[in-house]
């Protein structure tokens, strides 16, 4: 018992430093948010304003184009993935068979693989066909880094199943495909929304593809914000900035509530695999 | 339907959107290095892309220069988070699983600009200075953006891939070792035999798998070296997108010479990762 | 076995999309394009209710503004033009763009008009990426000097009627007059300057637009003024007279801000340091730059303007229609609106934009000649004293190998 306590406060002060550490970042973005002037070596705004988050309202302003395009973009390609990546993990989770090394080494390739070659390799094909400067054509190349981490998410998904409810509901009279509608894809369900979420957040935060296949044409929030950032206003910079982070922090709480606390990340499910999104 | 047949149609969407996006992206930024580019009646099939990028003085300067950000952002975050595991092991789920995971789901341009705006002369840290009297002007404390140790990029990296890796450390951590390390306490094993004897072992497949991820992301990572780099020597993703962006057309087989080279690289890790965890998963 | 059907089927559908990359003939070559032919009013008709997509650096808050909050209502208003303003990080990227699509042979592409001048106009020019000529026969053509060489021709390129003159830009330096009593007026006194004042002074690193007109400024302060460059590009003369920057350069370096080790990236970092007062100089195309930051509160009260001996660059800026642009109609359109006196008037004045018109001012109205005679403020020079101290810009191609030698000579030594 005492053992216990006392090793809880050194934990507890480590807690402190990284969670002080983890916060770091965000100290200066929402000052600057709502700063009026701020000048060195002044610790805090002399003066507040909300010019920086009246520019993220302005009525018919970009800001607002542009985070809904990025919604957008993100939300199709979370779903596409999902769709793609779903049968795959089951193939990958559920079975094994020949090929299947080099079959998960093809899916793993575009996650590590930086997808800004393929991207830029087939720039000229969407050209051509018409897909770049299109928000579908966003959509496309968003889901080449989105794909593989759906899938690898859901194989371990898969894997952790051991067919037994399928198994006793197709001994109650289910076909297969009602004993995967109804007992398959709720168990799985957590899994595919943690895949669907982190797909999300992969498109959400793309700059490159979406700039070279965008062609300029298509402003997601990341545009803004890196041309921003290029820029000499910190004001505006952090407004974007927070309001790019929002719906990632929104991901996170949602996520909590489908991983169990002992088991942070889901990572030992899929032997630490992912990526750093 | 044959389980085989039934396997290749649940494997033929992805394989296909991969085959065909990325596969087939590839196989374009090959032909295109090869000097192929009919559109601007280049069909002579060549190696000059090549033996112009590796001959240049540029290539092997961002070579090094992304080597070393990868590696630099590697080791520290492998050490930061196996310390940080270490230390927070004992603690409660909830709160050390939010502090470990908000990182990872904050998108790296958030991260690069505040920590640009902590670490820049003006920023923060250079206003704490000053508040403590450190130092008097902004010139006076340290050049952690666009230096020559890319100390910016580097942290940025440290405080989004420190998280991911504590966590699969932690992961291993509360499992197995845990059980292994508490019987090496009854049988009598101190704090650090226990844990170089105990938990390094156990742990340590799980940390290289980890740190290989983090490496072959950050090599081949564009955001944040655009955004918080000097533009030379630059890192090779943004040195092929200069290259893809100028406005001679004959650059391009160069810029897709340095994407076929950024690729070959981290496809290498790709297959090392590969072969560790399919031994771990055997272990 | 059934795998390997999926994989070959991957690698013919593969195949087939590289083939559609190849495909198709080589789009180049554009030769003899008929310009615009249709009457102005008709035009308008044709503009009416629809959209152009009018591509603009982004980087300047103030240009943003004047787009989004002046012309855009205007233009809905008077021609039913729904004008969107696409942000480019670097006018290059547009000429790339083109240049793909070109390749590609996307006949209908997504820029209507963008802003451009110099290299990146010449690059375009030479790849057959411009439609016209259509510039000089705009209603508002009439107000232009179309005969004066710093308008019909671009940093040495002819115009020809591919793209309609916009604004004009002269280089200035700026300085700290609280600081600077007395700031260095040409190389030599910056060079002495520099080494009186470490760290206070830097340039945007080429091919930032203000970078590379400082260091043309250098070729021509070290390099015995600007007629050479007015002529085609001779080889033998660059290579006697490059070195002459280049060494100039190197030898400033290590009194530059962060010793030369690195170079703010564009003008708008040079200002940053400016206004955080690391360093105490700076410089601007625009020369109306200062009293607008100063009115801002971004400039201290004590900042300046001041020209160079022998005269600053001078230039002219445009705006252009692709050869692939979807609505040419409402591109020129617009482009006749942003030249109109009372745009440009807008334009000029110096709480918004500050760019100075294109207008030439023998040709306009007495009321609208007085309203772009005058610049007022303490930062900024009379426009008499701008329009005497001017010299022409270097055509394009001594420009590029100068910059390709900046970064070769001076950044990577």
């Amino acid at each position: 018992m005492d053992k216990r306590r006392k090793k809880t406060r050194p934990t507890n002060a480590g807690l402190a430093v990284v969670a002080a550490l983890v916060a770091l970042p965000f100290v200066p973005l929402l000052l600057w948010t709502f700063a009026g002037e701020w000048r060195f070596p002044e610790l805090v705004p002399s003066e507040w304003s909300l010019r920086g988050v009246s520019y993220l309202l302005e009525p018919g302003g970009r800001v607002l184009g542009a985070a809904l395009t990025s919604l957008f973009i993100a939300g199709s390609a979370a779903l596409g993935a999902v769709v793609v990546g779903l049968p795959a993990g089951m193939a990958l989770g559920a079975y094994s068979f020949r090929l299947k090394g080099l079959v998960i080494f093809l899916i793993l390739l575009p996650v590590l693989v930086p997808p800004l070659a393929s991207t830029m390799g087939i720039h000229l094909t969407f050209i051509r066909l018409g897909l770049a400067d299109t928000v579908f054509g966003v959509i496309l190349v968003h889901l080449v880094p989105t794909v593989p981490y759906a899938a690898i998410i859901l194989a371990s998904v898969f894997a952790e199943r051991t067919g037994e409810i399928e198994e006793v509901a197709r001994t109650l009279g289910a076909s297969p495909w009602q004993a995967f509608i109804h007992v398959t894809l709720p168990g799985v369900a957590p899994g595919v929304a943690v895949a669907g979420l982190f797909a999300f957040l992969i498109s959400w935060g793309q700059y490159i593809l979406t700039l070279l296949i965008g062609g300029g044409n298509v402003v997601t929030l990341p545009m803004l914000l890196f041309s921003a950032a290029s820029g000499n206003d910190p004001v505006i910079t952090s407004a974007l900035a927070v309001v790019f982070a929002i719906p990632a922090i929104f991901v996170l709480v949602v996520a909590l509530r489908f991983l169990k606390p002992e088991e942070p990340g889901g990572a030992r499910g899929f032997l630490g695999l992912g990526r750093p999104v | 339907m044959s389980e085989r047949m039934k396997i290749t149609l649940l494997l033929a969407p992805a394989l296909l959107v991969i085959g065909v996006l990325f596969a087939g992206g590839l196989a374009a930024a090959f032909a295109q290095s090869l000097g192929y580019l009919p559109a601007i009646g280049m069909t002579e099939v060549n190696l000059d892309a090549y033996r112009e990028v590796l001959g240049d003085g540029d290539f092997l300067d961002s070579l090094f220069l992304t080597l070393y950000i990868a590696g630099a952002s590697t080791g520290i975050s492998t050490v930061l988070a196996v310390l940080a595991a270490l230390a927070l092991r004992r603690s409660s789920g909830r709160l050390s699983a939010v502090v470990f995971q908000l990182p990872i789901t904050i998108p790296h341009l958030v991260a690069a600009v505040g920590i640009a705006l902590v670490v820049s002369q003006t920023g923060l840290g250079a206003r704490l200075a000053a508040a403590l009297g450190l130092i008097g002007s902004p010139g006076e404390f340290p050049a952690l953006l666009y230096d020559r140790y890319s100390a910016g990029i580097i942290l940025t990296y440290v405080w989004k891939e420190t998280p991911f890796i504590a966590l699969v450390v932690l992961a291993s951590l509360r499992g197995v070792a845990s059980e292994l390390e508490d019987m090496a306490r009854t049988l009598g094993a101190g704090a650090w035999q226990r844990f170089w004897y105990v938990v390094f072992p156990v742990i340590s497949p799980g940390i290289i798998a980890a740190s290989l991820i983090v490496f072959a992301f950050t090599f081949g990572s564009f955001e944040v070296p655009f955004l918080l780099g000097r533009s030379y020597p630059t890192i090779l993703p943004v040195m092929a997108y200069n290259e893809y962006r100028d406005i001679d057309l004959t650059a391009r087989p160069v810029a897709m010479a340095i994407n076929v080279l950024i690729t070959l690289i981290t496809a290498l890790f790709a297959a090392a990762y590969l072969r560790l965890s399919r031994e771990l998963s055997r272990g | 076995m059934k795998t390997r059907t999926l994989l070959l089927l991957a690698a013919l559908l593969t195949a087939s999309l590289l083939l559609a990359a190849c495909g198709g003939g080589a789009g180049t070559g554009d030769a003899g394009a008929p310009g615009e032919e249709r009457p102005f009013s008709e035009l308008e008709e044709a503009a009416r209710g629809t959209t152009v997509d009018f591509f603009v650096y982004g980087g300047d808050e103030a240009i943003n503004t004047y787009v989004d909050d002046y012309v855009t209502p205007r233009v809905k208003k008077e021609y039913g033009i729904m004008l969107q303003r696409i942000p480019l990080t670097d006018t290059a990227d547009a000429v790339n763009k083109l240049l793909n699509e070109k390749s590609a042979g996307k006949e209908r592409g997504t820029i209507d008009l963008v802003w451009i001048n110099g290299e990146n106009f010449a690059t375009g020019a030479d790849a057959g990426l411009w439609f016209g000529p259509w510039a000089e026969r705009l209603p508002n053509a009439k107000y232009i000097d179309w005969q004066s060489p710093s308008v019909n021709r671009d940093f040495g390129y002819p115009v020809e009627g591919r793209e309609a003159p916009w604004g004009k830009a002269q280089f200035v330096m700026i300085h700290d007059s609280a600081k600077v009593k007395d700031p260095p007026r040409n190389m030599e006194e910056l060079e002495e300057w520099t080494g009186e004042n470490p760290g206070r002074f830097t340039y945007p690193a080429p091919p930032d637009f203000t970078g590379n007109a400082f260091i043309e400024q250098a070729l021509y302060g070290v390099a015995s003024g600007f007629e050479p460059y007015q002529k085609p590009f001779d080889q033998q003369v660059f290579d006697e007279n490059s070195p002459k920057v280049y060494d100039f350069l190197n030898q400033i370096e290590p009194n530059l801000w962060r010793e030369g080790e690195t170079y703010p990236e564009s003008s708008a970092r040079l200002d940053e340091l400016y206004q955080n007062g690391e360093v105490w100089l700076s410089m601007s195309y625009n020369p109306q730059l200062a009293q607008r930051q100063l009115d801002k509160g971004l400039f201290p009260q004590s900042t300046r303007t001041y020209l160079l001996d022998g005269g600053t660059l001078n230039n002219t800026h445009y705006t252009a229609v692709p050869f692939n642009a979807p609505n040419k109609a409402g591109a020129q359109v617009v482009a006749n609106f942003l030249q109109s006196p009372e745009a440009q008037i807008e334009k000029q004045a110096p709480e918004g934009w500050g760019d100075l018109t294109a207008l030439d001012v023998g040709h306009l109205p007495e009321d609208a000649r007085k309203r772009l005679a005058g610049s007022e403020g303490k930062a900024t020079l009379p426009t008499r004293v701008l329009q005497e101290n001017r010299v022409p810009e270097a055509r394009s191609e001594w420009l590029l190998e100068l910059e390709d030698g900046w970064r070769e000579r001076v950044l990577e030594e």
